[in-house]
């Protein structure tokens, strides 16, 4: 496949070093047992979501419905090359795996200027591992949403490549909700560049296993990327977020804000690196992530990293891990409300620092009630 | 490298005096060369036995893959003296110090700092102590103080109770190679509900080319006890690489109070690999202030262990990484037990290509309930060819703990020069000023004069580096 052709060239599974928890990468989770040599297969495919245009499934993907302002091909055929260069794509045994075994591919490119989202679903029963290629051409503004939901039972460990042209401007939303049983593995890359924005929405209940690792190169000047994300996780569920920004221009910014909240013995890991390359001048980058941790048995791990190699930058990171504040409970509880209530209360406000802001308009009422959902169900699992 | 040109007159710690050295064995590092190490200290068998356990440890441990991989790379363990013995016996009075190393001190200022301020001396030359005298105010408190191997002889009960217990051999590659070859450092004990009002002090200098330097120090604090120890360190200027692998065990009783202050500014080439932790147990406070500002290398995490409930770490740190220097420094905090709280606070300041990193940790046990963890980190770049870098884990296995970390970093701001300047002050001496500004939090904790010695250091680094390269 020419799009892929350049990654990992010339290497075989056995240049790579095992996975283990001693690396770094991968330290904190209970991956996959067989991650050092996963085998793809094939379960059935349950129905797809109404609004899906394209369903990726154990094999293979379908387009349910056209989208006017996309242009969708197989990978297989697509005779352009995607990124030139895949020097700055990290490839661990893991990537080098999903890019040998890939189940599916596709390549989608934006042709108008849209509101609309091209919306993917992504089933799995048995184990899958897509490869879908993004190309968002210059001076055009469009958005896209991935959606992992019930027909996600199995694992699904997607292979994503996006390249913004100048000027571009892309909204992309996750929603990822699916059963227990499921876990997935991203792997997501993306060159943004001159002028151009990713902007990324993320919500993330847990699976079993939700991990993502995303790898962002801001080559063109005055590029931008922004990640918001919220997640709940319930039950033994594990969320991961691997966030690494490259500043490689001038005039770049990134912001990221992170927050998540975890009950029953759930667990959750980030780590970020904001890496602010030589002759980035002027970039303005903030990462945040704010955990609350609502049960005895949940954990969160989190580290963010800076690197820092030129001086006129303006740069700096937050991070915290904690019980909600006992005086928000005093005060809310002194209005008479009890302390479940407040703390239900006190959730709704953590998480409307993001569910606030314009773009998540259409994803708000589905993240509230369903953080009321799991956080009900775990009390009366206490109980 | 920079420090080459500098202004002995005003630089007064770099310079080096003629070799002088009893016993000299050949270099690197064999079982041998051990058991002829601790046949000279008469250790009894038992530190043998550590020595050579720890040794094989050495052997089979890597080096650590995560930092400074290039520079370590280079470390040829093979070309470092082991053990060096600087005279025949241990000097119990200041006039039997020999004259060569006495001229060493003058130059340090030794001699009067001790008589118009400090509580007592341990001055660590090539390896171990040549020179050493306690207060005699403190001996009737019941304080131990004296080089690490006397207290081997004197007080071996004391010592192998704790001795290794904080930090075990096998705990990474540098500290099982100190554990091997270990010679000199400090020894202290206060005993219960002592509080020692003037700081204890001790110096140490590398005074042999290629020579590495392995001291161990052990303080015990037993309860409601007090401390403050201050270690400086200077080093002449050299061309080759020398290494100084230290190892310092705090053991903070209930309710004791110990502070540890370091202001490390070895030459330029030293590697300065140190593992550093304490104990600090029922609502025992230790605090680590530790600055470093010279070495082309030096890897080091100040570590406290939250072992019982009410205990409190604090790591204060400064960095400076000059042209050439890669600094990566941090602290380290285990919440074991709740209730516990720490505080960590990191500054650094690049220049001239240097690299400065915070690296740390913070533990939350489970069951370190209510406990809470602060991490400050402010880096200054001064110029675009610098890198700073911060490195922030946060563990948290308890959901009670709460644990908070800020970082920023920033340029020194062209209003705060142009404010400076239009007084009359050139941009050298602005930028001085506002990096001692920067610093000020730390230099406000070190006695007079180290905080005038610091102060001198950091205007030295401005200065310099702007002048040579």
């Amino acid at each position: 496949m020419k799009v892929l052709a350049e990654l990992g060239k010339g290497k075989s599974l056995e240049d790579f070093p095992l996975i283990d928890s001693k690396n770094e990468d991968w330290k904190y989770i209970k991956f996959p047992e067989d991650i050092n040599n996963f085998k793809v297969s094939k379960g059935e495919n349950g129905n797809s979501s109404t609004k899906a245009h394209i369903v990726i499934k154990d094999e293979g993907y379908e387009v349910i419905k056209e989208h006017k302002d996309f242009e969708v091909t197989d990978a297989k055929s697509f005779s352009r090359v995607l990124i030139e260069d895949y020097s700055n794509r990290p490839v661990d045994r893991f990537v080098f795996q999903q890019k040998e075994k890939l189940t599916s591919g596709v390549v989608i490119r934006t042709i108008n200027s849209t509101k609309e989202p091209l919306v993917i679903e992504l089933q799995s029963t048995g184990t899958n591992a897509p490869y879908i290629g993004f190309i968002a051409e210059k001076n055009i503004t469009s958005s896209l949403e991935f959606l992992h939901t019930d027909s996600s039972k199995g694992s699904c460990y997607p292979m994503i490549d996006y390249k913004l042209h100048n000027n571009s401007q892309i909204d992309t939303f996750v929603v990822h909700d699916t059963p227990k049983s499921s876990s997935s593995i991203t792997s997501f890359y993306a060159q943004v560049e001159k002028d151009a924005t990713l902007n990324v929405h993320c919500v993330r209940f847990g699976s079993s296993l939700s991990r993502v690792r995303f790898d962002i190169d801001l080559d063109g000047v005055g590029s931008n990327f922004n990640i918001e994300g919220v997640y709940f996780g319930d039950e033994d569920g594990l969320i991961d977020y691997r966030v690494f920004v490259n500043h490689n221009a001038k005039n770049t910014s990134s912001n990221m804000l992170l927050k998540g909240a975890l009950v029953d013995e759930s667990s959750s890991v980030f780590t970020g690196t904001i890496h602010i390359g030589e002759g980035a001048e002027k970039t303005v980058s903030h990462q945040i992530n704010r955990n609350l941790i609502l049960d005895k048995k949940a954990k969160a791990h989190s580290v963010p990293n800076l690197e820092i190699l030129c001086d006129d930058v303006i740069c700096g990171h937050g991070s915290s891990v904690g019980p909600i504040d006992e005086d928000l409970f005093h005060y809310v509880m002194s209005r008479g409300i009890s302390r479940i209530e407040a703390e239900k209360l006190l959730i709704d406000g953590f998480f409307n620092e993001v569910l606030n802001r314009d773009k998540w308009k259409t994803l708000r009422e589905f993240v509230l009630s369903n953080v009321r959902i799991k956080y009900e169900k775990s009390l009366l699992g206490i109980e | 490298m920079a420090n080459v040109d500098i202004d002995l007159g005003k630089y007064s710690l770099g310079w080096s005096d003629p070799e002088e050295s009893v016993f000299k064995p050949e270099k690197g590092l064999n079982k041998e060369i051990i058991k002829q190490m601790s046949a000279i200290k008469e250790e009894p068998e038992w530190m043998l036995e550590f020595r050579l356990k720890a040794y094989e440890r050495f052997l089979k441990k890597p080096l650590p893959g995560w930092v400074a991989k290039e520079k370590l790379e280079k470390l040829d363990f093979n070309d470092i003296y082991y053990y060096i013995k600087p005279t025949e016996s241990q000097a119990d009075s200041w006039d039997m110090v020999p004259d060569a190393i006495k001229e060493t001190y003058e130059k340090l200022g030794i001699p009067e700092a001790e008589r118009s301020y400090l509580a007592g001396v341990t001055a660590q030359y090539e390896s171990e102590v040549v020179y050493h005298k306690n207060r005699e105010d403190l001996e009737e408190l019941g304080v131990i103080f004296c080089d690490m191997d006397t207290a081997v002889r004197e007080y071996p009960d004391l010592v192998k109770e704790y001795f290794g217990t904080v930090i075990p051999p096998g705990d990474n590659k540098f500290a099982a190679l100190n554990s091997a070859v270990w010679s000199g450092g400090s020894f202290i004990y206060v005993p219960k509900g002592v509080k020692i009002e003037d700081p204890l002090q001790a110096y140490f200098r590398i005074n042999a080319e290629n020579m590495g330097q392995f001291e161990r120090t052990l303080i015990i604090l037993d309860e409601g006890a007090s401390v403050h120890y201050i270690e400086g360190c200077s080093a002449p200027v050299y061309t080759t690489d020398a290494l100084h692998s230290a190892v310092v065990e705090i053991v903070v009783k209930a309710n004791a109070t110990c502070r540890y202050t370091t202001i490390q500014n070895w030459s330029n080439d030293v590697y300065n690999l140190v593992t550093k932790r304490a104990q600090a147990f029922a609502n025992a406070t230790m605090e680590w202030i530790d600055a470093n500002i010279g070495s082309t290398l030096t890897v080091k995490y100040p570590s406290v262990y939250l072992m019982e409930p009410g205990a409190h770490g604090e790591v204060l740190s400064v960095a400076f990484a000059n042209t050439g220097q890669h600094q990566d420094t941090g602290a380290k905090m285990i919440h074991v037990a709740p209730d516990t709280t720490s505080l960590i606070t990191s500054k650094s300041i690049s220049k001239g290509g240097g690299r400065g990193a915070y690296r740390g940790l913070v533990r939350m046990e489970d069951g370190s309930t209510s406990s809470k963890s602060f991490v400050r980190c402010d880096a200054l770049i001064l110029d675009s060819e610098s890198r700073s870098d911060t490195y922030p884990y946060m563990e948290i296995e308890e959901n009670s703990a709460e644990v908070g970390h800020e970082a920023t970093v920033s340029k020194v701001g062209e209003d705060q020069l142009f404010y400076l300047m239009s007084r009359g002050l050139s941009e050298e001496e602005a930028t001085s000023l506002i990096v001692a500004g920067f610093v000020e939090e730390f230099t406000k904790t070190l006695p007079m004069e180290y905080a005038l010695e610091f102060n001198k250091l950091i205007e030295i680094n401005m200065i310099d580096a702007g002048a040579v390269g």
